[in-house]
């Protein structure tokens, strides 16, 4: 019962880097396709591979997965597979015709990025004028649909402090939100992130509206770069953290084929191709995510070496840790240390 | 160590104050005896629990994007 299981149980494909935005905050510095995105025969592939190790929810995304021309036929195939399917989206392809086809898919969720409680504050992000009204549209049609709808806010210091105008319009609509630091990868500029107490405040608002509105009013949560094991604050997340996941339950597919734990992470955590090693064998490499799976306490670094919880924590999510701190295992953006500092 | 609840309070409202958070946000952000009581009865049963019948083990099946569906999971209510 507690053993070890190394099972890609979430799996988060970049089905594409297509894109049809280009926000300033960009991870994955999505604009145009890679130079060679798998075919729709290969996505099959690894599709039959993620059902034999034992996949339970494949996450679309991109890019903007909607772009991907076969996106519907190999949802499909996902589903036929009998696996859980969430798309993340950044709404603008989300029209009636694709809102039918969702239906038929039932997905597990289709979130909507919402950067900013003002049209202004939306399209300066995401840099297309509009885009706030179609986003807005995007979700009314989901929703009148009966499709399980989420939105994702990733705060940085030109949308923080919208929040509250973010939570007021989605209020009482059964919509889940999850709100995200953006870290300093991709096109992100440094500049723009957040300051510790600006993190803290946001984690304060968080708690605060838990408390304030009940789960079916706003269901709302603090992605995982949002922790840990605060002194004076309930866990904000969704369920108690044990840890970064990638390479233990997580597993990331970028649109060319490589594989990471996570694909939030910088190219230097590829695993290997499924062009040149089928998937199977790279989840099951005992050399692979090793930063993870054989992660030992003497790794932690900076303030995280002295934590009582550095056993389970392994300092928070490590793509915060190394675009932040530049190593793994240290991670400055944690409500514990921060409540030490203040 | 934990700080007197005087000392920390006021960091916390100021903190608050960049988000226009008023003194009683800041009260009803702050744990309770019946949150750490809570936690630590329920991350016990999570841990046994989770393994056994979550679909997605302790670590639940969310990752990237959240479903409410997940909110709904086992024992999500007591978190």
């Amino acid at each position: 019962m507690f053993k070890k299981r190394w099972t890609p149980i979430s799996v988060v494909w970049e089905s594409t880097l297509e894109c049809n935005m280009n926000c300033i905050h960009c991870g994955a510095s999505a604009g145009y396709k890679r130079r060679d995105e798998l075919s729709t025969v290969e996505a099959k592939k690894v599709i039959d591979d993620l059902k034999k190790l034992g996949t339970k929810l494949v996450t679309l995304m991109g890019g903007e997965p909607f772009l991907r021309s076969d996106w519907f036929t190999l949802s499909q195939y996902i589903r036929n597979q009998n696996m859980n399917l969430t798309f993340m989206s950044n709404g603008l392809l989300i029209d009636k015709e694709v809102v039918s086809k969702l239906c038929t898919l039932q997905p597990y969720a289709v979130a909507v990025s919402i950067d900013g409680g003002t049209p202004e504050t939306h399209d300066k992000i995401r840099q297309v004028p509009g885009s706030f009204n179609q986003c807005l549209q995007a979700i009314q049609l989901l929703r009148n649909a009966g499709i399980q709808t989420s939105v994702v806010t990733t705060v940085h210091k030109q949308n923080f402090k919208e929040l509250p105008l973010i939570r007021d319009f989605l209020l009482d609509r059964e919509i889940a939100w999850q709100i995200q630091m953006c870290t300093p990868v991709g096109r992100f500029p440094r500049k723009l992130m957040l300051s510790k107490k600006e993190f803290y405040a946001i984690a304060l608002f968080i708690a605060s509206t838990r408390k304030k509105y009940s789960r079916k009013q706003l269901p709302i949560m603090g992605a995982h770069n949002f922790g840990y094991h605060s002194q004076y604050m309930p866990n904000i997340m969704l369920f108690p953290w044990i840890g970064c996941q990638a390479g233990i339950s997580t597993l990331g597919i970028q649109s060319d084929g490589e594989i990471q734990g996570c694909l939030s992470l910088p190219d230097t955590y590829v695993e290997g191709n499924v062009r040149e090693r089928n998937i199977i064998d790279i989840w099951n490499d005992p050399n692979s995510f090793s930063y993870n799976r054989n992660f030992n306490v003497k790794d932690m670094k900076g303030d995280c070496v002295n934590c009582k919880y550095k056993n389970s924590c392994k300092g928070g999510c490590l793509t915060a840790a190394v675009s932040i701190s530049g190593e793994e295992h240290n991670n400055p953006y944690c409500l514990r240390l921060i409540e030490n500092e203040i | 160590m934990f700080r007197k609840k005087e000392d920390i309070n006021p960091k916390m409202q100021e903190i608050g104050r960049l988000l226009q958070l008023e003194n009683t946000d800041i009260c009803l952000a702050r744990r309770t005896a019946k949150h750490i009581v809570s936690m630590v009865l329920i991350g016990g049963i999570f841990m046994i629990l989770g393994n056994l019948l979550m679909p997605g083990g302790p670590a639940g099946l969310y990752y990237t994007a959240v479903s409410i569906k997940d909110f709904q999971l086992l024992l999500s209510g007591f978190l």
